[in-house]
């Protein structure tokens, strides 16, 4: 019976450090993301600020994982003053008004949510649900990436905080991992 | 005391651990669901533009989830209460923590499961547990902290220190749970003492219980063959429902018949005589009103089942709730006795009254012997004269007759004094035939005194009263005269026999008072006999006039073998007997005065008619 146990806890630990590694490689395994454009694309019908910075987060509307986006690009617009122009495009073939992530979307404070075809998604590179771009007054991007440290995970992380430097305009990361979705079909 | 506490204690560590195991192992179940439903909830799909997936969070929900149940769950049916186990289950509690905060996306509300799940292994009051869930938690966060630090510490780059931060404060619950589980523990252990004294109390009495309940088991035993192996029959009867509740085996065998018959409802109505049924339950009835006291015996028959008559004394001890409890004896042999005893007596006394009788026989024989005597030599002397008549008779016929003839035949006729003989003779017949009617008389007394008929019937007491003096006469006529004071009497029922024997020894005693009075003197005494009616009773007294009865011995005169007599005189039964007779069998009374110096006055009082026959009972 005592070898049995043993077995079975053996195979028991096996079994649990595999589903832990799967975990951790599926929150931790960023998202593809294209090459950001340096300055906002003039075809772009999206409406920049100029006289602010300006955030655009690309999110599918059904995407479990960019509720904690939303989460973070709401904290992060919440502290900063003056409050930067939020863009959060909605990407994707059906109507994204019934899901849950507009309705969160909703809740940012002055957050215009939009929808996309995918050609803006296409012009400024987001291929991944949470991908967020801060260009400046004059439309120089200075961060491109995702706003959560995992997929999923809210709390503070390196890509919340380097885009909030890009937002006040002082030094950070020009980017970082994007945790999310696919915005297309891969 | 000490091994009995320590075996207790570790009987409550036990009852707890498997306790705690059960409580676990519903926890799991309960986070494993909670883990599923939230990811569902939360995060149902992963999504590739319009394609979509199970989220992983899901999958990690339901196979994670649940490898973590399977091992502790194993372990609390394989190995209930062990230490591996509880251990197990503390690692994998606070490895339920990571996957829930994981499933909730790392929300720092879900890190409180850490602090919940500590406080519930503080249920096992086991201090090692609780560090071995610590230890497992710091390790976790170490590691994950390591590779992911944004996902332990909330921020991206924590400072060196963050990590011990967080330890400190699971160290801060650890201390008050590690204080929780060592009072927990004291008292657990204090519990154990204090059960450990009250098992040992409980023992104690359940052995005293037991020594004493064998005890009453063996008095029990003791008592019920002592009671049942003695004549006496012990009884438990229900008035109403008219059922022996108990009767000794006894019984059964006294009745002829099967103990469970006895016990039969009714079953005291199959035996009791039908001539007694009546007067039983009257008894009874009596004895529950308070009418009738507990030593009272109840003297009736029954019927076996064999159809013999017995006779039986019942004593009623004791009643409740209309049940009676009371003895009853097989006085059937003793009756018999005493019957038998009762004639003994009168046989004994007309043994004893002989020669008395035959003096009293004797001198009316002697003066008709005498009579007869002077008859006889009469009869001849006339024989005589009457044979010189017929020679006169016939020379005088033949025409011989002479003047010497005629003169020797007034000469015989004078010789024989015939004048005296005439006027005589009759007499002397006369005083014969007086004669041998007085021993008539005298016989047929001895006849009635010593009737042998014991049933009741029609009795007259004026002769059984003259009868029995006649008897006795021989016992006071040289020391007392008789003076008798007889009424006219209805018939009475009575045994004639048995009532005889009373007066005799009433008289013989008042004979014998007088006699050691007048014994020096020479004087004569004087006994009374006198009878009346008094209501439905007849009452006769025999007074004397002797010495009284000493004071001392008044209590006792109707003692069996009491006497005041001289050896050889008095056996100290007659009394005794005299009592039973007039008391027990006749349901009248025997009582007497005396006065020192003066005399004593028996009363005999018998009711006319007797109840039934023959219930009787010795108030």
């Amino acid at each position: 019976m005592t070898r049995r146990v043993i077995a079975f806890a053996v195979l028991w630990l096996a079994l649990l450090a595999a589903g832990a590694y799967r975990c951790y490689v599926f929150a931790t395994t960023p998202g593809r993301a294209a090459p950001a454009p340096v300055t906002w694309p003039v075809d772009s019908t999206l409406p920049r600020a100029t006289a602010t910075p300006t955030i655009v987060m690309f999110a599918h509307p059904d995407c479990a994982c960019t509720a904690a986006s939303l989460v973070e690009l709401a904290d992060l617009v919440a502290e900063l003053a003056p409050r930067p122009r939020v863009l959060i495009v909605f990407t994707g073939a059906h109507d994204p008004r019934a899901s849950a992530n507009w309705d969160t979307a909703g809740r940012i404070a002055d957050a215009i949510r939009l929808r996309d075809d995918g050609r803006e998604a296409r012009r400024f590179g987001a291929q991944t649900s949470g991908y967020a771009l801060v260009y400046d007054a004059r439309g120089i991007r200075r961060f491109a990436g995702g706003l959560t440290g995992a997929r999923g995970h809210v709390g503070d992380n390196v890509g919340r905080r380097a885009a909030a430097a890009a937002l006040r305009g002082t030094a950070g990361e020009p980017s970082h991992g994007v945790f999310g979705c696919s915005l297309e079909a891969e | 005391m000490p091994d009995l506490r320590r075996q207790i204690y570790d009987d409550m560590r036990q009852r707890v651990h498997r306790q705690t195991d059960r409580m676990f192992l519903w926890l799991f179940l309960a986070q494993w669901s909670v883990a599923i439903v939230i990811a569902i909830v939360r995060t149902p799909w992963t999504w590739s533009g319009a394609q979509r997936s199970i989220h992983p969070h899901v999958l990690a929900a339901i196979f994670v989830g649940g490898t973590l149940c399977a091992l502790p769950a194993l372990l609390i049916r394989v190995y209930p209460a062990r230490a591996i186990t509880r251990h197990v289950v503390a690692v994998v509690q606070m490895l339920w923590s990571a996957l829930l905060i994981l499933v909730m996306g790392g929300r720092i509300e879900a890190h409180f499961h850490v602090f919940g799940s500590l406080a519930f292994l503080a249920f096992y009051r086991d201090w090692r547990v609780i560090a071995t869930a610590s230890l497992t938690m710091a390790a976790d966060h170490l590691t994950t902290g390591l590779a992911w630090p944004d996902s332990v510490y909330g921020v991206a780059n924590p400072e060196w220190w963050r990590f011990l931060e967080h330890v400190a404060w699971v160290a801060f619950e650890d201390v008050i749970l590690l204080v929780g589980c060592v009072r927990a523990t004291r008292e657990m252990s204090d519990a154990a003492l204090r059960e450990g004294v009250l098992q040992q109390t409980a023992a104690t009495i359940q052995r005293k219980v037991e020594d004493r309940t064998q005890l009453l088991e063996e008095t029990a035993e003791r008592y019920r063959l002592l009671v049942e192996n003695t004549e006496a029959i012990p009884f438990e009867y229900d008035v109403v429902a008219r059922q022996f509740l108990y009767v000794a085996p006894k019984a059964a065998q006294m009745l002829e018949c099967d103990s469970a018959e006895l016990l039969a409802p009714g079953a005291l109505e199959v035996v009791a005589h039908p001539l007694d049924r009546a007067a039983v339950r009257a008894a009874i009835g009596a004895f529950i009103d308070g009418e009738r006291s507990a030593s009272a015996p109840i003297d009736h028959r029954m019927i076996t089942m064999q159809g013999r008559t017995i006779h039986v004394r019942t004593f009623v001890s004791s009643h409740s709730d209309g049940r009676i409890r009371g003895i009853m004896l097989d006085m059937t042999h003793q009756t018999l006795l005493e019957s038998e005893l009762r004639q003994a007596q009168r046989l004994e006394s007309v043994g004893r009254l002989a020669a008395g009788v035959a003096h009293e026989i004797n001198t009316p024989i002697q003066f008709v012997s005498d009579s007869l005597e002077f008859t006889r030599e009469a009869v001849g002397d006339l024989v005589q004269i009457v044979a010189i008549q017929q020679r006169v008779l016939d020379a005088m016929r033949a025409g011989s007759w002479s003047t010497t003839l005629s003169d020797s035949a007034a000469a015989s006729a004078e010789q024989a004094e015939l004048p005296y003989l005439v006027a005589e003779l009759p007499r002397a017949i006369d005083r014969a035939l007086d004669g041998t009617h007085r021993v008539t008389a005298i016989v047929r007394s001895l006849r009635v005194f010593a009737h042998d008929r014991r049933e009741m019937m029609e009795v007259d007491l004026r002769e059984a009263i003259e009868s029995t003096l006649t008897i006795a006469r021989n016992e006071y006529r040289y020391i007392a005269d008789l003076e008798l004071q007889l009424e006219p009497v209805p018939l009475v029922s009575c045994v004639g026999g048995e009532i005889n024997q009373v007066i005799l020894n009433i008289v013989v005693n008042a004979a014998h008072a007088i006699g050691d009075v007048v014994a020096e003197s020479g004087d004569r005494g004087k006994i009374i006999v006198a009878m009346r009616q008094i209501d439905e009773s007849v009452e006769i007294a025999i007074s004397d006039t002797g010495a009284g009865i000493p004071e001392h011995a008044r209590n006792h005169i109707f003692e069996q073998f009491y006497t005041t007599k001289p050896v050889g005189k008095g056996t100290g039964q007659g009394l005794a007997l005299s009592r039973s007779v007039v008391v027990d069998k006749h349901h009248g009374s025997l009582t007497f005065e005396s006065a020192s110096g003066v005399g004593t006055t028996f009363r005999i009082l018998l009711p006319i008619a007797q109840p039934p026959e023959p219930v009787s009972s010795a108030a």
